[in-house]
């Protein structure tokens, strides 16, 4: 064979072989993905007969339920993402400590991480239950609260739950993402560090955190979107109530779908959430890039 | 002392990870009259294996677990063997656009399944395949195609390319270079990015609660957490327990196996940034 062939772009068929191992992929991307989101994008800018119309995008946005969905779902991203990643990262550091049976403590990690969602929330609604659930009981001999709370059935409460129950299901994964960070950091960076006589605070904020923060960002951005999509810890726990008190965009968009019917509004509050998500993840990665820039 | 706090700061990370278990364990082994008791019992007193019966009498968990297990299972081999072409694709042969499209598929892996569920569940009605696996083995395997194609991109791009020169002066085809000699060299990332599928088919939650309309066809995830989610009085919740903590175990078996497989599958990302 002439030696250019090495350079496979020289080979015969290369274009019909790249056709040829890309297509199945993009075959179930276009109709499963691709089509259905678009479809939703024309379903919210058209009416029932057809033409096309802001109709429901007026409706959408002058609605106030969608204003309060849009707001419950940031700040349900906001609090659990800021406590995960608090709890994660001290998680993580101790991990990485030398000490006994630190593999099988990384294993029973995993075991949150398994569950699915729905069947954890499953879980924590019995846990949660007024009168024989743990949980409000444990708080009340503990003298946090001066009576057993009713989780589920108050607005507050409902939020909370719902924090608390994905808190506790993804610790333990930023935890280990936090880990995989942590242990890349070369050891002699620490050891230099020692000699020179660092604190543990002065290691952590100018060598641990600076090291660590693409696998903070990256953690970071993942937990926010996943967050962001909520939908089987809520549909499970609270069903969006008590009233509409957790009624995040993904339960919503299926409640103005599947429950009112109103496929046109759904699309164009479907629509509205990918641009969110689409809008965070531009001004994620223009963050990426500009601390990419300074600790490069 | 410094020893002291890090051992109870890992006792208190292992209670964090199991306490809701181990309440869950006591009221799915305890008979109705205790795990209604107020204020609950919060050790064990009583034991019974009622409830993990009355589970299989009540709602048909053998069919949910084979429901889950056949899609589960089809949605995991298709989505593995075709995402590790496309991988290679992008790995070895390289073309132009190859980053264009991992970075649409890794934006698409962001958006949740409620913003395109509404056009699904029209196709699938029109092609008459609701209450079908198919309905759920198809987009399953689109949904998981993100992670797979990216792991296994990036595996296939630490292996020597000279491998597949080789393979190719020695006269093999494309597609035999790649299902002879990459995709079995490929194998431990293949096995990762494969339980990690699975675990993600078995765990979801919208799709398998829409378009599996008939109770027979019903997911076991699904069939679990909607017996709790039906109705709003007298929750069989001995039974319910009992029917979840069922769900884990393959999940924490599949963990005790390959925990080393999954971290690595998990953090892949998170290290390169």
């Amino acid at each position: 064979m002439p030696e250019r062939s090495l350079n496979p772009k020289h080979e015969k068929g290369y274009w019909w072989a790249i056709v040829g191992f890309v297509v199945p992929v993009l075959f179930f991307f276009t109709v499963f993905q691709i089509y259905p989101l678009s479809k939703n994008v024309w379903l919210s800018l058209t009416n029932i007969a057809g033409r096309l119309t802001l109709g429901n995008f007026y409706r959408t946005l002058s609605s106030q339920s969608f204003w309060q969905s849009t707001w419950i779902t940031v700040e349900f991203s906001l609090i659990s993402v800021s406590i995960e990643m608090f709890i994660g990262f001290i998680f993580a550091l101790l991990l990485n400590q030398e000490f006994r049976g630190r593999k099988a403590v990384r294993t029973i990690f995993l075991i949150p991480w398994a569950l699915p969602t729905a069947i954890m929330a499953t879980g924590w609604k019995f846990l949660l239950q007024h009168s024989y659930g743990p949980i409000p009981w444990i708080l009340y001999w503990l003298h946090f609260v001066k009576e057993p709370p009713y989780f589920l059935s108050l607005p507050k409460n409902a939020f909370i739950s719902i924090v608390m129950a994905d808190v506790w299901k993804t610790v333990p994964f930023c935890a280990l993402l936090l880990l995989a960070g942590l242990q890349a950091i070369p050891k002699d960076l620490y050891e230099a560090m020692d000699v020179d006589g660092a604190s543990w605070f002065f290691k952590l904020r100018r060598l641990t955190i600076p090291l660590m923060l693409p696998a903070i960002i990256v953690t970071l951005i993942f937990r926010f979107l996943q967050a962001f999509g909520v939908f089987d810890l809520i549909w499970v726990l609270t069903n969006g109530g008590p009233g509409n008190a957790t009624m995040a965009l993904s339960p919503f968009i299926y409640q103005q779908t599947f429950n009112w019917l109103d496929i046109r509004n759904g699309a164009a509050t479907a629509v509205m959430t990918a641009l969110y998500i689409l809008a965070i993840v531009a001004a994620m990665w223009v963050t990426r890039s500009y601390i990419g820039r300074r600790y490069a | 002392m410094k020893r002291f706090f890090l051992y109870l700061g890992v006792a208190f990370m292992i209670f964090y990870c199991l306490f809701p278990l181990y309440f869950l364990l006591l009221g799915s082994f305890e008979p109705t009259n205790v795990s209604y008791s107020s204020p609950p019992i919060l050790y064990p007193v009583a034991f019974t294996l009622s409830n993990y019966i009355g589970v299989f009498k009540d709602i048909p968990l053998s069919t949910y677990i084979m429901n889950s297990t056949i899609v589960s299972l089809s949605a995991t081999a298709i989505v593995v063997f075709i995402g590790a072409m496309s991988a290679f694709a992008i790995a070895k042969i390289k073309f132009r656009g190859s980053g264009i499209l991992l970075n649409l598929l890794l934006i698409f892996g962001f958006f949740p399944g409620a913003i395109m569920i509404f056009p699904l569940y029209k196709m699938f009605a029109d092609l008459h395949i609701l209450n079908n696996y198919l309905s759920l083995i198809l987009p399953y395997i689109s949904m998981n195609i993100p992670l797979t194609v990216w792991v296994l991109t990036t595996y296939f791009e630490q292996i020597p390319i000279e491998l597949y020169e080789a393979a190719r002066v020695d006269g093999m085809s494309r597609f035999q270079a790649f299902y002879k000699i990459i995709f079995p060299l490929g194998i431990p990332a293949v096995s990762t990015v494969a339980i990690l599928d699975f675990i993600a088919c078995w765990n979801e939650f919208i799709l398998a609660l829409t378009f599996m309309t008939k109770k027979s066809m019903r997911t076991i995830t699904v069939g679990i957490s909607m017996i709790s989610g039906r109705f709003s009085y007298q929750y069989p919740w001995g039974e319910i327990i009992a029917g979840a903590l069922l769900v884990t175990v393959p999940l924490v078996v599949i963990i005790f196996i390959a925990q080393e497989k999954i971290i690595s599958g998990l953090t892949a990302g998170a290290i390169k940034g």
